[in-house]
């Protein structure tokens, strides 16, 4: 390369960075975009998958204890059949339900306190985390897991 | 010719964003539909965007400023999908840049302008500004559109063969034989120039 070459190449090489616009873009781009919709963004679109998975778990789980309380005439009609708007409230409903329903049958109470200490946890987590969606699936296994018991505790009492 | 092209480059749009001014945030409340957020992005970043394209479109100011409107509406429609993985101002910048490239993939003009520069490399007209800075923009702007966008992004922005050939969809050895292509045609204008 000669030393010409090499000064233009050097050159080339100043003509990088930014070049104002000769005028003053913002206006149109402006009169673009405000007749469109807002930007959708990616957080709150998985958010509502989030909230959706939530509230199809409120509702499984809801039906789940539902089942559980038609096998106990003295339980008090419960909002399990209305599940409330705001997901992580009616997942804090259909917890109290869970606790409710809780065994009373000794050999099955030290499982059933992990349960629950382990479902409180997750709801925390998720209150901490909200798009976070394993923590909807562990949610739902955990309770699985709950309604198992009630069940083995109804079946022996 | 295009006389605006002699122009020194216009720096009397001030930057008027406030430069500790966070693009995280700013980011996140045009995400949620905040033009003026939006606005203040576009007043630090668009010297960048609109330079990088400028280069690419050979220092055609009035077809830059369009393409700089069109990276910026862009950039608002696909705000959504910005994962706060790399840099705004790099997300942005490629994207004005891939902007640029997509016009220039659309454009059927390259053997018109290449003949124009071959004539103007055997001894035509010389349409060169005085000064060094502006002998070479105009160099730039007389290449090939293909050619030149390659000698840019690689002598200018300082991008490798392997994303160059990425975004203009040609292999990597294309890629080279357009910098040496582009490189031969610029010293030939230069020597002309002379």
């Amino acid at each position: 390369m000669s030393e010409h070459d090499f000064e233009w190449r050097r050159g080339l090489r100043d003509l990088s960075g930014p070049a104002q616009p000769q005028r003053d873009l913002w206006l149109d781009i402006a009169s673009r975009i405000q007749a469109e919709a807002p930007p959708v963004a990616a957080a709150p679109r998985r958010r509502r998958v989030v909230a959706w998975a939530m509230a199809a778990s409120v509702a499984l789980a809801a039906l789940l204890i539902g089942t559980v309380q038609l096998q106990q005439p003295a339980a008090p009609p419960q909002a399990a059949a209305h599940p409330k708007t705001d997901p992580a409230e009616a997942i804090a409903a259909v917890d109290r339900q869970f606790k409710q329903v809780r065994t009373q049958d000794p050999r099955l109470a030290a499982a059933s306190v992990e349960l629950d200490a382990a479902a409180d946890e997750i709801r925390q987590m998720l209150q901490q985390q909200p798009d976070a969606v394993f923590l909807v699936g562990l949610l739902n296994r955990t309770n699985e897991r709950r309604l198992k018991l009630a069940r083995m505790g109804q079946a022996s009492s | 010719m295009n006389t605006a092209a002699c122009v020194p480059m216009s720096h009397a749009m001030p930057e008027s964003a406030p430069a500790a001014a966070d693009d995280g945030a700013l980011v996140r409340r045009s995400m949620s539909g905040d033009i003026r957020a939006f606005e203040l992005l576009y007043r630090k970043h668009v010297g960048r965007v609109h330079g990088a394209i400028l280069r690419i479109v050979g220092m055609n100011h009035a077809r830059a400023e369009e393409l700089t409107q069109d990276a910026f509406v862009r950039a608002w429609q696909k705000l959504g999908g910005f994962r706060f993985e790399s840099a705004f101002s790099t997300w942005l910048y490629r994207l004005g840049v891939n902007v640029a490239l997509m016009d220039l993939r659309g454009g059927n003009g390259e053997q018109n302008v290449e003949d124009e520069v071959l004539e103007l490399a055997a001894g035509g007209d010389v349409p060169f500004c005085a000064g060094e800075r502006s002998d070479l923009e105009q160099a730039v702007a007389k290449l090939p559109p293909r050619a030149r966008a390659v000698l840019v992004l690689h002598d200018v922005e300082g991008w490798k063969h392997e994303e160059i050939a990425n975004e203009l969809g040609m292999a990597i050895g294309s890629s080279k034989a357009q910098l040496h292509r582009a490189r031969g045609l610029v010293r030939k204008l230069l020597g002309a120039a002379a």
